[in-house]
């Protein structure tokens, strides 16, 4: 038996040694594909980490742009125009159930199809960008993993303000498993924003702006949930010149995204056709639109316009963007000034419209005088907002605001009625949130669609 | 040098044991096997027994075994104490084997012989004491036996292993290695005495021994269909085929290329008509890629491909270009095996759940140099005509400018139609396919002395491909001025030249090293001239309005010879190929057997492509349009270390009880690839250097990859009739993190129910084997399917530019291989006194976490991207039943008949939770029907509303949404084959094949129906939805080859010295009958992956004759 057992114990023990070996050191190789694509190594320097994060903000950046550009149409800010005469002979209707006036006009360029993916690239960058940031343990770049944060936040409050509720928030963390999102309430969305710029305000840095951006970012969402005072404390110390700023520009640049909504809103292209505008701006769009301009020689510094003649009795262009190149304030003072006003008015305080008028001076607006309504308070706070943030991308927030927190109907804070472009045949449709594109319903197994699509 | 002779007692036994530990064996029972022990064979220099040469006169028997140990350099003990030792004996030998001789010496006296195990030693002992030894209740006095023995019919050498038995009595010996065998203790009488082995057909011989032994006895076996006994290769080394549990196919290289024209290693395939085996070609052009798939396709989004393994190391077999199976010349291959499945390939490790294919190249044999010559001529000629090509041409209602003008046009008042030409692509004329020809030679040698033997193969040929510029467009060019270029006279055309050598050598006993090196460098060119036809046509004027003109007329076409465009596009593909494989097989100790492979291949291919148009006006001004260049470097590289060792162990009497065979080994494979890709536009007129033009796009991109793995197997044989086949297999890659190794292991069991003492022996069933095994394989995802994608990219932030890292598709790391699993069940059948083989073997595959391309929800932040999840599963089932029958078995005559047949069947189970079915256009994955399946709309019915005579689109009823219309692979394929050889000189053979249910896309240019407006509605209404008449089931009957080959008689070699001569004529794809509406449904000109076949107007491969001349000296 000796000469059964003598092989057998050569096999066993050459077997315990190869199992013993690491076969991952064997197979290791340096360029698992290296070529146009990046080595994952760089993604674990402080170089790649940074370029991560720079990808998270340029994505933030277009986010924002297509949420302004989108939310603009939907709500009373911006009308859509056909660019030309063909496109008036052959205008399409205006779809009356998920007012995509935006996808009537510019088809891909509507919030389904730039705005909703592109708020979601947003936070998913963000979240690599944070992963390989805290990887370097360097805190030198504290005030990147914040602003991550930050990026994250705003990403799912957009969301939350402009899509129904029962947005799904997928995951995919490096290295981890993939995560199909389920739909989740507007408050639960509003809740993980909190949480997540209170993480970027729990890291320490001596960066102002993103401690701005951070700020304003909860009490962006706390509004949203009807947490006046938690949003007005969220705000506290935020000085006249903090702000964060999104910066576009026109000039190109190799593989740069140069183009934005903003570009398309005023795009030299659009204002070379002087008759007709891709979009414009309309007064009380719908019958419940604001006035946004009444006589020229009185026209809002905060919304600058041009009036012109044409087929239409007035061709209104908005003056804020006047090209692609963009210095978008995404969080200042003003804000938390709108934020603190808000805040003492549903607490009874007369002193909101003191909050008001420090902002208007900040333009040489005149002070203004509150309302004796309460009513009429709220209208005076909402059009003081409006004006401050015109084709900033909150609009439809506030107006959505306006029938859930304060009790007004919905089809006197929306535009309704006879639409604007062909009323005698198209009238203003009942649906004021956006919802997610297709490929949501078609893509994710875990989503149904909407929970509900009330204000 | 040694030599003993002890005599006395066992106590002198044991004494002159000691030295060399030994146990008597039973052989001396069951008849006798001596052999020199190891250290005898190489101190006599011979490799087998040793003989004795010499004459006795008058010595006792004790000094003639005296004698014959010291001629022939043996021991002998003896360990009896009998008076005969002391006889006299008259002896002589010439050349006799030395157990022979001491049992000439021993003859008639009470002594016998045996030997140690290790046949060390040869025993003298007493019949009584033996018999003792071993519990025998043989007779003393039946001391008759019967010896001799038993050859090879055909190589007349001994066959080792038969097993001899005498019906009635429980007696029985095994042959050694010189097929000698005795049968002892057997009564005075008639004996039926039968000689079984594997591999060979049963015989049986009367003997009658008279008082005295019968000592002659020569038996001639010959060679079974059935092999069993055959050597195949597996993951662990070589094996007996009754040792492995599943159905592995062997083709002998040789074999094939006398009786198909075999240009590649894929014609070969396809020539053997395997079971299970596919071979699908993209064109009739040379050079075309080919798809090899076994036992169906499992996986979605990996390859389908089979492993090859070129003597022991990897070989890149791609199906994405020409492929490198073409590269090596069919004439230096020994055999191709072929691992069908799982459950046989888990050993070889990753990626070979598709299967195996093992490639031996000739090894040479010792002796002098042997030449062989052969010369081949091919003539070949596409069959099937190509469907009419049908143009209408009429003006616009407000133009009297002539233009297209089809019925959907018309439909919509876009023109008033007034002429439909109809042109005939297969006029002479017209015609862009001419004929096929190729020469190529082959040289080869082979020789050496036992210790360096030596094979190269040297071969050249030159194939030019059917395809030609038509001859209107020879004229055209001709009248425009255009000179036709050399590149396009012949616009499809493969040269190669290959070498392959292989060198053995034997330095010592047990160390044999083998190098292989192969080299191949082919220029393949893929041009093309094209004029359009109809440019040709809208140049009419409008005078013809309303004629017809079916058919093509010179003196119409050549009336309007303005307005031509001609596109002239080259696109060379050069090609560099080297192998280098090295084996190393050491055998330490006599037991253990130690392998290695060391080897790469290397592929160096440049793609370019130089596109240029020409336009010409009605005036016969014409201009060259900017020429577009692309280039692609792209090299290769397969590393491989295969490592083995192994041992036998052998337990009960001479390992008939119980063999075990375990191996363990391990394997190492990487991969580099390195592409260099570069296009550029406006190319300059007159210009054709890359280095001018506009840059399109240009990209580098290099790739590693590597796989290691180690095994540990264990054959295990009971009764050598019953074994099992254990084994596992751990895996790990670069794509695959250290946390995801996988195990996957196999078991499976050959039972020889023949050899079983119930089995009673009868004429219908002589063998007949069951087999079953289970076991797992692997396919693994690409390194970035894991990690995900990430790109450079530059944004603007903060006021400034910056460079960012964008993700660009999410990886998944959570993927793991895909996992196959494979039940094979089966059965091999000998009747009828081996002339008629069968074997059957059902297969069960199932591949689990079957990776799929899932597009993602725009909620993961990647927009429109994709990425792999583990999450489907994909059956086939195959079952596999092939059968030779020798039919006709005279002296002069041999009739073989062959069939095969493979049904097939499958099925996507699932998609995964929440996977929608996809696909692209009509090709799509749903689960509950096959992989790769053929969808579309059909029509429901057509009415003409408007009684307009036209059918417009909304005219048609169409189905909803999209049928299923039936799978891309035949279900059911069979083949039927005959041989006949005459007076050994004649060779006949033909082989056929038949396909059913499937589809295969088919799309002409212009359709009847949609360019006459007096088609009829049905013809419209099919012309409206195009492709859906072409996907209907089609079926096929092929004669796929016959050759007729002469073989000069030896006689008339011998007069030259010549060792053969043979002529053969041979064709192939000599007749299709289908139902298919386009020329052939063998081609599939979508190869890459297993999308949803479209012939694509591409040529069939031609219906091909070849004169093959081949002399061996």
């Amino acid at each position: 038996m000796k000469s059964i057992f003598r092989p057998m114990a050569l096999i066993l023990g050459a077997t315990s040694f190869i199992s013993a070996c690491s076969l991952s050191d064997v197979v290791d190789v340096n360029k698992p594909q290296v070529g146009t694509d990046i080595d994952h190594d760089y993604l674990d320097t402080k170089a790649g980490a940074l370029g991560l994060f720079n990808s998270s903000l340029i994505s933030l950046q277009r986010a924002v742009s297509a949420t302004s550009l989108d939310v603009g149409l939907i709500t009373d800010e911006l009308v859509a125009r056909p660019y030309s005469l063909s496109d008036r002979a052959t205008d399409r209707m205006y779809d009356a159930d998920t007012r995509l006036e935006s996808e009537v006009v510019y088809g891909i360029r509507g919030i389904v199809s730039q705005a909703y993916p592109e708020l979601h690239t947003t936070r998913i960058r963000a979240g690599y960008a944070r992963y390989f940031l805290r990887r370097q343990a360097d805190s030198t770049l504290n005030y990147a993993i914040s602003a991550a944060y930050s990026a994250e936040g705003y990403a799912i409050v957009m969301l939350a303000e402009n899509l129904c509720s029962g947005v799904p928030l997928s995951e995919s963390p490096y290295g981890e498993k993939a995560v199909y999102g389920k739909a989740l309430s507007t408050d639960s969305l509003l809740s993980i924003a909190v949480a997540k710029f209170d993480s970027a305000l729990a890291i320490s840095h001596d960066s102002a702006r993103i401690l701005t951006l951070a700020k304003i970012g909860k009490a962006r969402a706390l509004i949203s949930l009807g947490r006046y005072s938690d949003a007005n404390t969220a705000v506290s110390g935020i000085q006249p010149t903090d702000a964060y700023s999104l910066s576009y520009t026109e000039v190109l640049a190799p593989n740069a995204q140069v183009t934005s909504a903003f570009w398309t809103m005023a795009s030299a292209n659009a204002q070379t056709v002087t008759t007709y505008k891709r979009v414009e701006v309309i007064n009380r769009e719908g019958v419940n639109g604001l006035t946004w301009y009444s006589d020229p020689a009185a026209i809002d510094p905060r919304l600058p316009v041009t009036v012109t003649g044409g087929i239409f009795p007035a061709i209104v262009r908005q003056e804020k963007y006047v090209n692609g190149t963009v210095n978008f304030k995404l969080a200042n003072w003003i804000e938390a000034k709108m934020i603190e006003a808000e805040h003492l008015l549903n607490a009874g305080d007369a002193d909101w419209i003191e909050s008001i008028n420090v902002a208007r001076r900040t333009v040489g607006l005149p002070d203004t005088t509150a309302p004796a309504s309460a009513d009429q308070q709220v209208d005076l706070l909402f059009r003081e907002r409006a004006f401050w943030f015109y084709a900033q991308g909150t609009r439809l927030s506030d107006m959505r605001r306006l029938v859930r927190q304060y009790g007004r109907d919905i089809n006197r804070v929306f535009p309704s009625g006879p639409y604007n472009r062909h009323p005698e045949i198209y009238g203003y449709g009942d649906a004021v949130v956006f919802v997610p594109p297709a490929g949501e319903f078609k893509d994710n197994y875990n989503y149904s669609g909407c929970i509900h699509r009330n204000p | 040098m040694s030599l003993s002779i002890a005599i006395g007692s066992a106590v002198i036994l044991t004494a002159f044991v000691a030295g060399t530990p030994g146990r008597l064996s039973s052989q001396t029972e069951q008849g006798v096997v001596a052999t020199p022990n190891a250290s005898q064979q190489k101190k006599s220099g011979s490799q087998s027994s040793p003989n004795v040469t010499g004459e006795f006169k008058s010595v006792t028997i004790v000094s003639a075994l005296k004698e014959i140990a010291r001629r022939a350099r043996i021991e002998i003990a003896i360990n009896a104490n009998s008076p005969s030792l002391q006889n006299t004996v008259n002896l002589s030998f010439v050349n006799t084997p030395v157990l022979e001789a001491i049992h000439r010496a021993i003859d008639n006296t009470d002594l016998e012989v045996r030997t140690t195990d290790d046949r060390a030693v040869y025993i003298i002992g007493n019949k009584s004491s033996s018999a003792e030894s071993i519990g025998s209740s043989r007779s003393t006095q039946n001391v008759y036996y019967i010896a001799g023995q038993v050859t090879d019919a055909e190589s007349k050498r001994g066959v080792s292993g038969v097993t001899v038995s005498v019906a009635g009595m429980a007696k029985s010996a095994t042959t050694n290695a010189k097929g000698e065998f005795k049968v002892q203790g057997l009564p005075s009488g008639n004996h039926a005495i039968s000689f079984r082995i594997l591999g060979y057909v049963s015989a049986n011989r009367s003997v009658q021994i008279k008082g005295k032994s019968v000592d002659s006895i020569h038996v001639l076996l010959k060679p079974s269909a059935t092999s069993l006994s055959e050597v195949v290769t597996t993951a662990t080394g070589t094996q007996r085929r009754i040792e492995v549990p599943t159905d592995i196919v062997k083709i002998n290289a040789d074999q094939i290329r006398e009786r198909a024209p075999v240009r590649n290693i894929v014609d070969m395939l396809e020539a053997a008509q395997v079971p299970g085996v596919l071979v699908t070609r993209a064109g009739g052009d040379p050079g075309a890629p080919s798809r090899i798939r076994i036992r169906g396709i499992g996986s979605i989004s990996q390859s389908n491909d089979p492993v090859m393994i070129l003597d022991g190391v990897w070989i890149d077999a791609s199906s994405d270009g020409p492929s490198r199976l073409d590269d090596i010349d069919p004439a230096s291959i020994e055999t191709i095996e072929i691992i069908r499945g799982p459950s046989a390939a888990t050993l070889f490790g990753q990626d070979a759940a598709n299967g195996v294919i093992v490639i031996t190249t000739k090894k040479g044999s010792a002796g002098p140099t042997r030449w062989t010559a052969s010369y081949k001529r091919d003539w070949g000629q596409t069959y099937g005509k190509q469907p009419l090509f049908y143009y209408g041409v009429g003006r616009a209602p407000t133009s009297t400018t002539t233009g297209s003008c089809p019925v959907v046009s018309v439909v919509n008042y876009l023109c008033q139609q007034d002429t439909v030409f109809v042109f005939d692509p297969n006029h002479q004329l017209l015609s862009r396919e001419g004929v096929e020809s190729n020469n190529s030679y082959t040289v080869q040698m082979d020789g050496g002395v036992p210790s360096v033997t030596y094979s190269v193969t040297l071969s050249t040929g030159n194939t030019i491909g059917i395809r030609r510029v038509s001859d209107v467009d020879k004229i055209r060019a001709r009248v425009l001025g255009y000179r036709i270029e050399s590149e396009f006279a012949t616009p499809s055309e493969l040269k190669r030249n290959n070498v392959t050598t292989r060198f053995t050598f034997n330095p010592r006993n047990n160390l044999s090293l083998s190098m292989t090196l192969n080299g191949t460098q082919s220029n393949l060119k893929d041009n093309s001239f094209i004029g359009d036809w109809r440019r040709l046509s809208s140049s009419l004027p409008s005078s013809v309005g309303g004629i017809k003109i079916s058919g093509f007329r010179l003196d119409t076409a050549f009336g309007y010879l303005g307005g031509a465009t001609i596109t002239a596009s080259e696109k060379p593909v050069k090609t560099t190929t080297g192998i280098i494989s090295s084996s190393i097989q050491y055998t330490p100790l006599g037991r253990y057997v130690i392998n290695a492979n060391f080897g790469a291949e290397k592929v160096n291919t440049n793609n370019a492509e130089f596109g240029r148009k020409t336009e010409c006006q009605v005036d016969l001004v014409c201009f060259d349009t900017l020429g577009t260049r692309s280039q692609k470097s792209d090299s290769r590289s397969v590393y491989t270390v295969r490592l083995n060792a192994s041992t036998n162990l052998n337990l009960g009497p001479v390992g008939r009880f119980l063999e075990i065979r375990p191996s363990l080994g391990g394997d190492y494979k990487k991969t580099d690839q390195s592409t260099f890709s570069i296009s550029k536009d406006k190319i300059p007129v007159g210009d054709r250097s890359i280095n001018l033009g506009t840059l399109l796009f240009s990209s580098n991109i290099e790739i590693e990859n590597a796989i290691a793995g180690w095994y540990l197997n264990s054959t295990i044989g009971l009764f050598k009739r019953v074994y099992f086949d254990v084994g596992l297999r751990q895996d790990i890659g670069s794509a695959i993190t250290s946390s995801k190794n996988a195990v996957y292991p196999k078991i499976g069991g050959s039972w020889l129910v023949s050899d079983e003492s119930f089995w009673r022996e009868n004429p219908l069933i002589n063998s007949f084997r069951l087999r079953s095994a289970i076991g797992h394989a692997a396919v693994q995802p690409d390194p970035n399917d894991i990690h995900g994608k990430f790109v450079h990219g530059v944004g603007y932030v903060d006021g400034k530019f910056v460079k960012s890292v964008d993700l660009s598709s999410t990886g998944n790391s959570r993927l793991f291989p895909e996992r196959s699993v494979e039940l094979e069940l089966g059965f091999d059948l000998d009747m009828l006194n081996d002339r008629l083989n069968l074997v059957g073997t059902y297969a069960h595959k199932n591949n689990r976490n079957t990776l799929v391309v899932r597009s993602l929800p725009p909620s993961f932040g990647t927009g429109s991207s994709q990425r792999k999840e583990n999450i489907a599963r994909v059956r086939n089932r195959n079952f596999e039943l092939s059968g030779t029958g020798r039919v006709i078995e005279t002296n002069n005559t041999l009739l073989i008949l062959n069939y095969a047949l493979t049904l097939s069947d499958n099925m996507v189970v699932t998609l995964g939770e929440g996977v929608m079915p996809f696909g692209i256009n009509e090709s799509r994955i749903v689960a509950g029907y096959p992989l790769a399946s053929s969808w579309g709309k059909a029509v429901l019915g057509y009415r003409d509303i408007n009684g307009d005579g036209l059918l417009a689109q909304s005219e048609v009823v169409l189905t909803d949404s999209a049928v299923y219309l039936g799978w891309s692979q035949p279900r059911n394929r069979s083949s039927y084959g005959f041989s006949l050889t005459m007076y050994n000189q004649f060779v006949f053979d033909s082989r056929f094949s038949y396909q059913s249910k499937y589809v295969q896309h088919y799309s002409p240019d212009s359709r009847y129906g949609s360019e006459d407006i007096n088609a009829s509605l049905e013809e419209q209404a099919v012309a409206i939805i195009p492709g859906i008449n072409g996907r209907r089931p089609i079926s096929d009957l092929r004669w796929n080859t016959a050759s007729i080959t002469y073989h000069l008689p030896k006689n008339i070699l011998r007069r030259f010295g010549g060792r053969s001569v043979s002529v053969s004529l041979q064709g192939r794809d000599l007749g299709l009958w289908t139902n298919y509406i386009g020329r052939d449904p063998g081609v599939n000109s979508t190869l890459i992956g297993d999308a949803f076949g479209d012939d694509g107007k591409t040529p069939p491969r031609p219906r091909l004759y070849v004169l093959d001349f081949k002399i061996g000296l």
